[in-house]
Formats: C-alpha cells, structure tokens, sequence
C-alpha cells in the first residue's frame, strides 16, 4: 500500500463511523452542531496521531504481556494533555464536550489502530494511519453534527439559515435523532454502494475496544 | 534460569511502570503550562458572564462572604458599588437550574441568564431568549402573569416548568437581596 | 432518603446511559440480539460500576485531590477499572466458576466500556457524596439493564422483517433504537410527578 492509499484509506473506503461503525459513543453524543462534531473529531485525531506515533516508537520495547496496559497509560496521557490544551486555548469547545473529552481514552478506534496497525508498523506510515482515520472520524462527526444542527436548530455553524421562517424539528438535537441520523446515514452508504461497502450486518465485538482481549471473539462474538 | 524469569516478570512490570513515570511526567509539565490559563479564563469567564447581567460593573468584581441558604451559591458585588450579582440554583424539567441575577443600588433587576442547565432544547431553552429574560430588567418585585399588579411575568408556552424555575430563581435572589441589606 | 430515591430514579430512567447520555452504545448495540446475554451482560456492567465508583471514588478525594494531582484521574482511573475488571474475573474463576461462566465472558469486554469509566468520571463531576456516588452508579447500570432488555425484545420483532435492502442490518438497528430513546423521552419530567418538587 501506498502512502496515498494510507491516508485516504481511513477518510473514505474504511471511514470508521460510516463503514467500520466504530466510535459510536461520540458520533451519537457530540454531534448536536457540526462545530461540536469538529472539535471532538479533530481532538480525536490529534491522540490518534500521537498515540499512533509513539506507539509504532516503542513497539520493540513494550514486552508482549503489558501490550494492551501500556497502549492504554499511552493513549489516556495524550487525552489529558488533549484536555489540558482544550481546557487554556479552547474552552467553548471543551465546555461542549464535556465528559466525552476524558472519554476519548476508551475511544475505541484509537487502541484499535494501536493494536491492529502502530504496533506493526513504521513510524510515518503510523502516522499517515493516525492523519487518515482522524480526518474520516472529523469527517463523519462534521456531518452528521451539520445534518442534526440543519434540522434541529436551522442553522449551520452557529449561522441560522432558515430566518425563522421554519419551525426546526428540535427532536433532531435530542436523542432519538442522533440515533435516527446514524442509522439513515448506514443506510445511504449501503444503498449507494449497493450494500458492498459495510460489509458487517451486526454490531459485534470488532467494534468493542477490547475485542484484542476478548476469547468470545473466535467464537463468533458475544451474540 | 533467572535469565527466563527476568524476562517472563521483572521486564515487562518495569516497562510498565517506566511507561506511567514518562508519562505522568508529560503530565506534570503540561499541567505546569496550562494551570496558570486555565485558571486565568475561568476567572476572566465568570467576570464576563457577570458583566452581562450587570454592565455598570464594567468587569470588575469581588466576592461576599456571608451565610447562604442552600438555594444561593454565590454573591459578587460590583468593585464599584453599583449593584451586585446572585448565582442561585433551582430545579427545572431536566435537573438542576443556574442562573446568575444582576440587581443594581436602585433595587432594580439590571439582568438575568441561565448560565447551566439540562433543558430539552428547543423547548426549555425557550424560556432562557432574549425575549422571555428581558422581562425581568427594570423590576424590583415580580409577580405571575395571573396575578395582580404591574410587574408580571408570563410563563412561555411549551416551557412553563423551565420558566417557572427561572421565575423561582429570581425570587430568590430579590429576597437574599434584601436580606443583604442592599448593593453596599 | 428522598434524595437517594431521586438520583437513582434519573439515572434508571430520565438520564438513561445508553438512550439520553449514549455511553456504552458498542455493547447495546452488540450484545442486545439475545435476551439472556442482554441481562448477563447487564448484571456484569452493574457490577462493575458500582464496584469502580466504590474504588475511584476514595482514590480521587482521598488522593488526587488531597494532592492536587486531579488532572491524572482519566490515566488513575482506566487502569484501576482495568486491574479490578481482571482481578474480579480471576477471582470468579477459581472461587466461583459457575458465576464466572455465566458473567466471566462479559467481564474483559467492560473494561474499557465508557459507561462504567464514564460513570466514574460523573460522579466527580457531579459533587456526589460516597453514598450519592454508589446508588448513581447502580442506578446507571439498572438503566442500561433496562435499555438491553427492552432493546432485545424490540430486536426480537424487527429481526425477520422486511426492510428495503439499504436499511437490513445495522441501520434498522439504529433506526429501532431511535424509537426506543424517544419512548424514554417521556420519562423526563417524571421525578417532578414522583417525588412532588
């Protein structure tokens, strides 16, 4: 694989909300604007990044036993620091995240690609790993937070678009339209590929972060 | 011999834990950085959020120690005498309620924002507008919108409970206003 | 008394995990298929909870806060909830087996479930008491038993019926689970009705 392939792997051909359905936690949570969907995509993918990065650094070193609690100590000290800089330069944002920023930690697209690509990797093609997942997460977090933000408040980006003449279906910002976005979303990327793109028809274990510990998963899942 | 146990427990424990160390160090300097910021826009924050509710303050605030009833968390009164800002919390349709009420010298209502809550949106938040809030300014007794006399409050449709809260609310701080003694 | 009544209340009901504040979504959506591995699932994840929050919670105040160290409680906290996951399940094994049978399976998937770190993490956030922190988090788990339950029956009924294509799977799921969360939308409110405040 190429480096090009590398990066745009992650946006468009296995994007981890829209085809891995991974990190579902934060795509439902967050996305009630689309510039809440921003700030937690491109929080996500600067611990992606780095996580990647020091993790494909040190995959000689780290014995094979402490594998998945070193990944984690890793991982959970670039989400605080992620916090920290998010808390002095950015508090608007972290105000709206609130919680789902210390929860980034047990994202589990991070440790998944910690597990599945830093620690078999070189460092750049980590790294591009790290820039291409982040991008396809931001990217589908964008969306669905402008979808949600246009039919929930008419606005976009803060900027009301409908002048009030709509009455917007604030269900949208709730709950149930999360859910509801979500799912209509899955079924547009199914309908435009003809059903060849999420090649998963359930929610199992590969999207649990821990499916790398789990002994279930040889048995098919937990189902 | 050794060499295997070595191997098998002592060097996987002290990877480990070199590991924490690096990174609770990483920690440590980060933390060092941003403390001083952080503390700097929480303080700079809560002064412009009460630089709304009471703008003849222009900025400036410091804090009355008193003893509270439960409902009243804190009470700012203006560096330069003209009025003081109460923060007091009650119950909504979704939890808890915050909303910060500036009363200037005259007794009169100069502002009224909530500043935390759990509301459903678009329904709850109705009653935190421009247009329902601005009721409040310029009154220095309120009462309900079917009761008697001139400075009555109506409740927004769709979000009675909420505009209730924030009504209750406001009573509050007139009263723990006059327990005050005033904006001195 | 009262106030106990309260916070467990909304958390079972008004603030559900799952359907109001989506944490743990992967497992509700992943283990859900089957009612009896939706409540062994569910009785691991109330006991992980409550036993987290009965551990972080003297570790923060206790601790972190004494020393001003709050900022290292999402690295303190990950990795004592994933030394207690595996300590529990060791201990199942050999004191337990057949309990560990039972729940052991679900005990490794919890351990970075965001749930219980999540509600480790509120129940700081929140101010609570130690007593306040352990009926909030039961209270937590209780919901998500209730979502997983209530969700399985719904899977149950939407399994063999026939969407349009792009709709079979995942996104009828999704969809059915929007319905779901609206129905818990009319639980908002319902402390007032309860508790008279």
């Amino acid at each position: 694989m190429n480096k090009l392939q590398l990066l745009t792997n992650g946006i468009i051909k296995e994007n981890p909300v829209l085809i891995l359905l991974l990190g579902t936690c934060p795509a439902l949570a967050v996305t009630t604007s689309a510039i809440n969907g921003l700030g937690m995509g491109v929080s996500t993918m600067a611990v992606l990044i780095s996580s990647n990065v020091v993790i494909a650094l040190l995959k000689n070193i780290i014995p094979d036993k402490v594998r998945i609690p070193s990944f984690i100590v890793v991982i959970a000290g670039f989400v605080t620091i992620v916090g920290l800089l998010l808390q002095a330069y950015a508090p608007a944002i972290n105000e709206a995240l609130g919680l789902f920023i210390p929860l980034i930690v047990v994202n589990c697209i991070i440790l998944g690609r910690a597990e599945m690509f830093a620690s078999k990797n070189k460092v750049s093609d980590s790294a591009i790993d790290g820039v291409g997942m982040g991008l396809g997460f931001t990217f589908a977090l964008f969306l669905m937070g402008s979808i949600r933000e246009i039919l929930g408040s008419g606005a976009w980006m803060g900027f009301s678009i409908t002048a009030d003449l709509i009455s917007p279906m604030s269900v949208f910002m709730l709950a149930p339209g999360a859910f509801f976005t979500y799912g209509c979303l899955v079924a547009l990327i199914n309908y435009v590929s003809k059903g060849r793109a999420i090649k998963k028809r359930e929610m199992g274990c590969e999207g649990c972060p821990s499916a790398v510990g789990c002994q279930q998963i040889g048995k098919g899942g937990c189902n | 011999m050794r060499d295997s146990k070595f191997g098998e427990l002592i060097k996987p424990s002290l990877v480990l834990l070199i590991i924490c160390l690096v990174v609770a160090a990483a920690l440590a300097a980060t933390y060092q950085v941003t403390a001083p910021i952080i503390e700097a826009i929480n303080i700079k924050n809560a002064n412009i959020a009460r630089g709304v509710v009471l703008p003849q303050a222009e900025g400036s605030f410091a804090q009355i120690e008193a003893d509270l009833p439960e409902s009243v968390t804190e009470i700012y009164k203006a560096e330069n005498g003209t009025g003081v800002v109460l923060t007091v919390l009650d119950k909504g349709f979704g939890g808890k309620l915050t909303v910060m009420v500036g009363i200037d010298d005259k007794e009169a209502i100069t502002g009224v924002k909530v500043t935390k809550h759990t509301e459903t949106p678009g329904l709850g938040t109705k009653a935190m507008t421009e247009d329902y809030l601005s009721q409040y300014i310029g009154q220095s007794a309120i009462t309900r919108a079917n009761e008697q006399g001139e400075t009555q409050i109506d409740a927004v449709t769709g979000a009675t409970v909420t505009s209730d809260a924030v009504y209750r609310a406001v009573e509050t701080a007139l009263a723990q206003f006059k327990e005050l003694g005033g904006a001195q | 008394m009262k106030e106990m009544m309260i916070i467990l209340f909304s958390a079972v009901l008004v603030n559900n995990f799952v359907l109001v504040k989506f944490l743990g979504i992967c497992p509700f959506l992943g283990v859900s298929k089957k009612l009896d591995s939706a409540v062994g699932m569910s009785l691991a994840v109330i006991f992980v909870m409550v036993l987290a929050t009965a551990v972080t919670y003297p570790i923060y105040n206790g601790l972190l806060a004494q020393l001003g160290l709050e900022y290292l409680q999402t690295i303190v906290f990950i990795l004592v909830i994933a030394a207690l996951v595996q300590l529990v399940e060791i201990t199942l094994k050999k004191y337990v087996p057949a309990l560990h049978k039972s729940l052991g399976v679900y005990l490794p998937l919890i351990t970075t479930n965001c749930a219980v770190l999540g509600v480790a993490i509120l129940n700081i956030n929140e101010a609570y008491t130690y007593m306040q922190s352990l009926v909030n988090s039961f209270g937590a788990g209780v919901g998500f038993l209730l979502a997983m339950v209530l969700f399985s029956g719904v899977r149950l009924r939407i399994e063999n019926n026939n969407f349009p294509v792009a709709f079979k799977g995942v996104p009828s799921v999704l969809v059915a689970a929007s319905i779901v969360s609206l129905s818990f939308m009319g639980f908002s409110g319902v402390i007032d009705g309860l508790f008279g405040i």
